[in-house]
């Protein structure tokens, strides 16, 4: 798996210097995920650290605004850090201002830990300023490790991602809270897509002659809504296509929580009609308490984990899918050359 | 990237969540798969489909799956619904394009072909050890094929969360030596262990999701009533597993009574 990243991590280096656009705005990696307790916070610390320690920039950011914990997570001593409540009372100009450094190399983090107590409720203007300034962070990969639930908030931090990646329990709760969430984030990107064709509520409209139109699910409403607005309804298409939803399935102990992955991935082609990437599985290790009451990152208390060749494979597949799609983009410039992945 | 599935043109192969050049085997364990995805205990979809959709979505998957296991039917069907796999390259392991052709657009998604997908090869039976290698799912399933079941990370095999245990635990004999040991695995011999394990035919239908035809042909080595051999492979795999045994050892030695017996029965 390191080899997989290792890989993955010259050829980006390569096809970026080909482009001459070193200075190209960051990716956006968000970890989310409807319920609490499900290892968003174990999982976005760990791949910020193992994408820092290929020689990427990168800059996790703490958007569970109100309950922020990956200052913890990372080890880093929260007294003295800035926060977005500075940010938006503008005692802090900048964004990247906001960034520290956290246990290793290459790695900042933009901390909630000091903000006020108002700070779970920002406003829609807040928000969409952090939504804008995000991408003009100096970085190669902002890692956002988002809060539980399903808050416009959330989703539309989620959204704004270039990789969405769910954290799943095979456990009941979690797997019906992950269905909500992506049942959510569904309607929400129909909502942004309306708003930009200053289109309301015509899935509002849809939803209320669900039964008559036979509107069982997500998928349904899509098709539908082809065939009355074909403009609208293929602009929502693309916009979902464009975004890239992932799953990593948490606290595996037997083959079967193992294939309740493959069970999500059938389930949700079928009934949201997307094809959801099943990225891997983190076994179930006790390694991860004791780190979390240690306060040190998994990957550097207990690097033998079986939890962090996982967490290797899951970058290296992310690095990977990264190159190839800059080299479908760029079709040109491949010409004469071997490209071994 | 995200690629949206239209319903009303899903292929069986879509319905059981595979590339349209899988191998029979890879096809077995994705109806396995499939099955178990929308049972009514089903934690991946209970809380999305009622028990009357459920129903419904496994009548598709069992249509699906009988004509996918039918080498035959399903070069048909491939052939009826525009779906063939075209080789770009004499490379075997190239990657190629699985084009789909509807009324002469072509609507083609990137796939992979193998050399062990070949329907028409006589010789199939030769590559059993090579189909013990994960199937062609693509890289992520191979890797977590790998990182679970396959190499022993995790041994337990378990049916909804439950455990298959045997139920009797005391004075059992190792399972191990005598598979390692016997001189023929046959059918009797799979009975027999399934019933010292104390296993019910009921409870080895809902693990390997096979008829009790299917099972009792199997342990009475019923040539006639069962398939071709690599279905039959297939079946063999999904039995070892549920009696929690060396799926390679007991699969390479049935397949080679197997195929004797059908050899001393001239087929």
């Amino acid at each position: 798996m390191e080899n997989l990243t290792a890989r993955n991590t010259q050829r980006l280096a390569e096809l970026k210097a080909s482009d001459g656009d070193q200075d190209r705005a960051p990716k956006i990696w968000a970890v989310g995920g409807g319920k609490g307790g499900v290892g968003k916070t174990l999982l976005a610390a760990n791949v910020a650290i193992t994408l820092a320690r290929t020689g990427a920039r990168v800059i996790v950011l703490d958007l569970d605004l109100g309950g922020a914990n990956m200052h913890t997570a990372l080890g880093v001593d929260s007294s003295g850090l800035p926060s977005f409540t500075d940010y938006f009372e503008r005692k802090i100009v900048s964004m990247q201002e906001l960034a520290r450094p956290a246990c290793v190399n290459n790695l900042q983090i933009i901390s909630g830990a000091q903000d006020s107590i108002s700070i779970a409720n920002i406003s829609h203007v807040q928000k969409q300023k952090l939504l804008s300034k995000i991408r003009t962070l100096s970085c190669d990969y902002v890692v956002l490790d988002l809060g539980a639930g399903t808050t416009f908030n959330t989703l539309d931090f989620f959204l704004s991602a270039d990789v969405g990646i769910l954290t799943v329990l095979p456990e009941s709760t979690s797997v019906e809270n992950t269905y909500r969430f992506i049942k959510s984030a569904f309607y929400r990107k129909l909502k942004h897509v309306e708003r930009a064709f200053d289109v309301h509520n015509m899935v509002d409209r849809l939803m209320e002659r669900k039964a008559k139109l036979n509107i069982a699910t997500p998928a349904d409403l899509l098709r539908q809504l082809e065939r009355e607005h074909p403009m609208l309804g293929s602009r929502v298409r693309s916009a979902i296509q464009n975004f890239d939803l992932k799953f990593v399935l948490n606290q595996i102990r037997t083959q079967a929580d193992v294939d309740v992955g493959y069970g999500i991935r059938n389930v949700c082609r079928k009934y949201f009609g997307l094809s959801i990437d099943y990225l891997g599985h983190l076994e179930y290790d006790s390694a991860v308490w004791q780190s979390v009451r240690r306060k040190r990152p998994l990957a550097l208390e207990f690097p033998a984990s079986p939890i962090m060749p996982k967490v290797q494979g899951i970058v290296g597949t992310l690095l990977k899918e990264e190159v190839d799609c800059i080299q479908q983009a760029n079709p040109i410039k491949q010409q004469g050359r071997t490209v071994q992945l | 990237m995200i690629d949206m599935v239209e319903e009303r043109t899903r292929t069986y192969y879509e319905i059981l969540d595979i590339p349209m050049n899988s191998t029979p085997e890879a096809i077995q364990e994705a109806y396995v798969r499939a099955k178990n995805a929308y049972s009514p205990t089903s934690l991946a979809s209970y809380s999305l489909f009622s028990p009357e959709e459920s129903k419904q979505i496994m009548e598709e998957i069992e249509g699906a799956y009988s004509t996918l296991s039918d080498a035959q039917r399903r070069k048909l069907y491939d052939r009826e619904h525009g779906l063939m796999v075209i080789r770009t390259d004499t490379n075997p392991r190239v990657e190629s394009k699985s084009i789909r052709i509807e009324g002469g657009e072509e609507v083609a998604e990137i796939g992979f072909v193998d050399e062990r997908d070949n329907l028409d090869n006589p010789n199939g039976l030769d590559n059993f050890d090579e189909l013990d290698s994960p199937g062609s799912l693509g890289s992520l399933d191979n890797q977590l094929l790998d990182s679970t079941g396959r190499t022993g990370a995790i041994n337990h095999f378990a049916l909804h969360g439950h455990y298959i245990q045997t139920k009797k635990s005391e004075n059992l004999p190792n399972f191990k030596e005598i598979i390692e040991e016997v001189e023929k695995i046959d059918g009797p011999l799979l009975k027999e262990l399934r019933e010292l394990k104390s296993i019910t035919m009921d409870e080895i239908m809902e693990f390997t999701k096979l008829s009790r035809k299917h099972i009792d042909s199997l342990e009475r080595d019923d040539l006639e009533k069962l398939p071709a051999p690599v279905y039959v492979r297939g079946f063999v795999i999904q039995y070892a597993k549920a009696l929690r045994l060396d799926t390679k050892i007991v699969a390479t030695g049935y397949m080679r009574n197997f195929q004797y017996l059908r050899e001393s029965h001239g087929m």
